[in-house]
């Protein structure tokens, strides 16, 4: 469905975000296919998202610039942080939390339909799914594994020397 | 290419989104999960906010309550009591002559002193009053639960809001889910002392799962209605006009 033109995977033409290979095993920097128009249209707009959230959740820190540890916290209580501006933007909480509740839905709806479109389409599976080899080397780069035996770690003398050669 | 069957495929989903959208529309309204101030630039954000909450919390839980060693010792007070006449010849009599008038969609139009509602069975509990602006404190509440007050006054199935009136401007209106809800509280009690005059004397709403200005002070009448269309500016809300939300769910 989401596939903007016919064939099975791996053959040129299919539009992913994977770099494509030549059989030869040399890369070509330039045949790099573009995102679905779907990917691009959920990550712009979960980008604007991320920007309202930004502006909203901004302006509604300014209302009341201090933030508080604990269940409860007001001005006349102790506060964890107290911002040092020379006024409150008194007000401004109102458009804020509409802004803020408005953009968290949009992020939802946009990252949901990326979710669905990319099991959908196979996306995530083709493309973001760690191969076999991909996700060895990524568990030997989380635990890797010592080469040899722990007397080759221990700090001994002849390494003392060796350090202060 | 536009092909035939491309065309015939897209009506369908054209069709089958249009009346989709106006059933959910439908079954949104009937079901009273659409706000008042549901139009306008954040009418779909608030539209959102509000069904799915009223959806996710349709058994009624209540609002966590906390021990008394948690009660704040500092309870700020945010702007003063009313100015007008009224309320000014109340509070210098001490609000004997205070009278909470129930009307709109009940079968018994009711006016209760703040003696009467004294009588009325008590519910206190310990609880966080959240301002919109973004700080808070705990307080013990005590009052008779607005529950009692409407099966008093006889509230028609129809009624689909309280409209909560006070002497000053800043009128609100609550679902009945927040209505019915077992911690909703006329508050005449706070901390276990009369309720201080700048906290809403004598009597203030307490709706325990919304935010602070929904818990209207200094109350003079309630009325039940079935829709807030005809209700002041029909936002639901004195607020809504100052650009704060009419649900204030937390």
């Amino acid at each position: 469905m989401l596939k903007s033109s016919p064939g099975p995977a791996g053959v040129p033409g299919r539009r992913t975000g994977a770099r494509e290979y030549h059989p030869d095993g040399q890369a070509d920097a330039m045949a790099v296919a573009p995102h679905s128009a779907l990917v691009r249209v959920t990550h712009r707009v979960d980008a604007l998202s991320f920007a309202a959230l930004l502006v909203s959740g901004v302006a509604i820190l300014l209302v009341h610039p201090r933030l508080y540890w604990g269940e409860t916290g007001a001005a006349g209580a102790p506060s964890l942080i107290d911002l040092p501006l020379p006024t409150v933007f008194a007000g401004q909480s109102g458009w804020g939390r509409y802004l803020h509740f408005l953009a968290a839905w949009s992020c939802v709806f946009a990252g949901a339909l990326y979710l669905v479109a990319g099991l959908w389409s196979g996306h995530l599976r083709r493309d973001l799914l760690p191969t076999p080899a991909g996700a060895r080397t990524l568990a030997a780069h989380v635990w890797p594994r010592r080469p040899g035996n722990d007397d080759d770690f221990a700090y001994n003398g002849r390494r003392a020397v060796r350090g202060h050669a | 290419m536009m092909t035939r069957r491309r065309l015939i495929t897209g009506g369908l989903v054209a069709a089958a989104g249009a009346s989709g959208r106006s059933a959910a529309a439908r079954i949104a309204d009937r079901y009273g999960l659409i706000p008042p101030d549901h139009s306008g630039l954040f009418g779909a954000g608030e539209t959102l906010t509000y069904a799915t909450q009223r959806l996710l919390t349709a058994h009624h839980p209540l609002a966590r309550e906390f021990d008394r060693s948690q009660i704040s010792r500092v309870a700020p007070i945010n702007g003063g009591p009313p100015e007008n006449d009224d309320y000014q010849r109340l509070l210098h009599g001490r609000f004997e002559d205070w009278r909470l008038q129930v009307d709109g969609l009940v079968a018994r139009p009711s006016s209760f002193s703040l003696a009467d509602l004294k009588r009325m069975p008590m519910r206190s509990h310990i609880t966080h009053q959240a301002c919109e602006e973004g700080w808070s404190f705990i307080a013990e509440w005590s009052g008779v639960p607005l529950a009692h007050v409407l099966n008093l006054a006889g509230a028609s199935p129809a009624a689909r809001y309280v409209v909560l009136r006070p002497f000053d401007a800043f009128w609100d209106s609550i679902d009945m889910a927040d209505a019915w809800h077992p911690q909703t509280l006329l508050t005449y009690d706070m901390n276990g002392r009369e309720l201080p005059t700048g906290h809403g004397a004598p009597v203030r709403l307490r709706v325990t799962r919304q935010l602070g200005y929904k818990s209207v002070k200094y109350l003079s009448r309630l009325s039940v209605v079935s829709t807030l269309a005809d209700v002041g500016d029909g936002q639901g809300s004195g607020a809504v006009a100052y650009g704060y939300s009419w649900y204030a769910g937390i």
